[in-house]
């Protein structure tokens, strides 16, 4: 369980250009494709689910079942989708992955509508990233005119084209069916499953959609062979996975690591805590996420150990605090973000998240009442169970994980 | 410093909700001119197209008005209060007069941690202006925004389109001047 990993998705950060389709050529850009092409979907697909990869968005689904499932479904035109509204907080991977290999993601979503079936494929990008737009269309056009997007590229009647979008500033939209609503040109409003995307997602159609994260490992799995990235991770979480690094730790950056790494592994690649300072307190998974008990620090992170003790890696956002930080008002940040992000549509997040805000506003102000650490607990399990979609659903979690593990500020019970 | 009631106000104040009125007057001249030129662009309207068009509209205008509003929902087709409220869903559009550009001062866990609010409350008074308010010359004006996604380079602030990273009061004091006197856009 190496903390060196080898580079899969970051090979070409720093090395190729990003700009130039030439550069990515000459350090292996579109051999994933070519292979794909040659080898028909059937072979992509059972490459991938040989590969055990799963989404990186933080569902964890079976990326090789998603694509099989959507090549099954019927009807159609059938669209392929790249989720880059990346939002969570503390979140930076997709970001660096489309302004550093922006090719990479080009030539998987060709892979993926070439398999799937689909003629369409659509980049949302977050409206804040604009720079990682530019970068991904100076991509897309060179593909465009090497003939790898357009009429016929795949062969006689397959086409593909890719279509950038750019978000309007919503947190919502990383959630799928948000991101569909937003596309379809209405208020980014999450709808309820099922039915699920591979069988009506756009426009009610049959979808593929991918994290960022998720689609740049399709090139590693297909050139390497999916038993061997398998072999790379650890029972759990095969092959390697980003984590962003943030906060109080001495180099704050995006770093890859086999699937099983451990906090304290991925702490010491960030350079430890800034100035050697104590560390106080994890946030994995971002706002969604929780704050991760320190007698973890040599877990594995792997769903299937982090989820029974009521954790996950999410987006794979780790943001370290040292002891100098006030953690009830980190909480009641958090919790102010999930009440300015909730999009109203379902009573318990639009209600649950302002309720939240409010007791631990009391807890700021030194004014917490008796039985509020309850009342949180009541309303965070309506919300995790009532709301309709992902972030009302873990919009409490980190605040209960915070009365769990601080203590209790003066004022609180 | 900030008093712990002030923080509080400020995180009560930011999610508050708006009741507008289906106005009477027309629009501006220069904003109907932005939004003819924008609605060229899509001669085959289809709704999916709304969000390319209202980024294309705002880019010239730097916000709705509600007037502006009025004349894209019967230039489209789509009711008013559906688009004022597709509108109003997203941060990056402003249904308040904005300033030419606009500083987003990332309130992000990271840039909290390096000092966002410090930050923020610098811009303030460099400014002299409350967030969300445009400078008396409509050129500079400020806001807190949601986590940029910039948390490597903490604290991030966002100058229109663009990213200014790993910011400090002297970085900060630059780019207000480099604001006031270039030509950027929001």
């Amino acid at each position: 369980m190496a903390t060196a990993a080898p580079s899969l998705l970051l090979a070409r950060r720093g090395v190729a250009d990003p700009s130039s389709i030439a550069s990515y050529e000459a350090h292996g850009g579109f051999t994933a494709l070519s292979q794909a092409v040659r080898m028909g979907p059937e072979w992509v697909i059972d490459q991938l689910s040989r590969s055990g990869l799963v989404g990186r968005g933080g569902a964890n689904f079976p990326t090789g079942r998603k694509w099989q499932a959507v090549r099954a479904a019927a009807g159609g035109p059938k669209y392929v989708i790249l989720n880059a509204d990346e939002s969570e907080p503390g979140t930076f991977s997709n970001r660096v992955l489309l302004e550093e290999d922006p090719f990479a993601i080009v030539e998987a979503m060709i892979v993926a509508g070439l398999t799937v079936g689909s003629a369409q494929g659509y980049a949302y990008i977050r409206g804040e990233y604009a720079l990682a737009a530019r970068c991904l269309q100076v991509a897309i056009q060179q593909a465009r005119a090497a003939g790898w997007l357009g009429p016929d590229v795949l062969g006689p009647g397959q086409s593909f084209e890719i279509e950038i979008r750019r978000g309007g500033g919503a947190y919502i939209c990383g959630e799928e069916t948000s991101l569909f609503s937003s596309l379809e040109g209405l208020r980014g409003e999450p709808r309820s499953k099922p039915p699920f995307p591979v069988n009506a997602g756009l426009f009610r159609k049959p979808t593929l959609i991918n994290n960022v994260e998720t689609l740049a490992n399709v090139p590693p799995i297909l050139q390497m062979g999916g038993d061997a990235y398998a072999a790379l991770g650890a029972p759990g979480l095969s092959g390697t996975r980003l984590f962003c690094l943030s906060g109080h730790v001495a180099r704050p950056d995006v770093y890859e690591a086999r699937g099983g790494v451990t906090l304290r592994q991925l702490l010491d690649l960030a350079g430890g805590v800034a100035g050697g300072r104590t560390l106080q307190a994890v946030l994995m998974g971002g706002a969604a996420g929780t704050f991760l008990p320190l007698e973890h620090l040599d877990t594995p992170l792997v769903p299937s150990i982090l989820n029974p003790l009521g954790l996950s890696i999410g987006s794979g956002s780790v943001i370290i605090f040292d002891d100098t930080v006030d953690m009830w008002e980190v909480t009641r940040l958090v919790a102010e973000f999930f009440a300015e992000e909730s999009c109203g549509q379902c009573v318990p997040c639009r209600v649950g998240t302002m309720r939240q805000v409010e007791i631990l506003h009391r807890f700021s102000l030194g004014h917490g009442q008796s039985g509020d650490p309850e009342l949180l607990n009541e309303l965070g399990a309506a919300m995790t169970d009532a709301s309709i979609c992902g972030l009302g659903q873990t919009a409490a979690l980190a605040v209960m994980s915070a009365f769990r593990l601080f203590p209790h500020p003066e004022g609180g019970s | 410093m900030t008093t712990p009631e002030a923080r509080v106000d400020r995180g009560r104040a930011s999610i508050q909700d708006e009741q507008p009125e289906v106005p009477e007057a027309a629009p501006t001249d220069a904003e109907r001119a932005a939004a003819d030129q924008a609605l060229a662009r899509f001669p085959d309207f289809r709704r999916d197209q709304l969000l390319p068009l209202l980024h294309a509209v705002h880019a010239e205008t730097g916000w709705f008005s509600l007037e502006l509003t009025r004349y894209l929902s019967q230039r489209l087709g789509v009711p008013f209060a559906d688009l004022y409220g597709v509108i109003s869903f997203y941060a990056l559009f402003k249904t308040t007069p904005a300033a030419r550009t606009v500083l987003r001062v990332c309130k992000g866990l990271p840039c909290y941690l390096h000092g966002a609010f410090a930050l923020g409350e610098h811009l303030e008074a460099l400014l002299g202006t409350a967030a969300e308010e445009p400078s008396a010359d409509g050129v500079i004006g400020w806001e807190w925004f949601a986590c940029l996604g910039q948390c490597e380079y903490a604290p991030a602030i966002l100058v229109g389109e663009d990213v200014a990273r790993r910011v400090t009061p002297e970085s900060l004091e630059a780019l207000v001047e480099e604001v006031r006197h270039g030509d950027r856009r929001s």
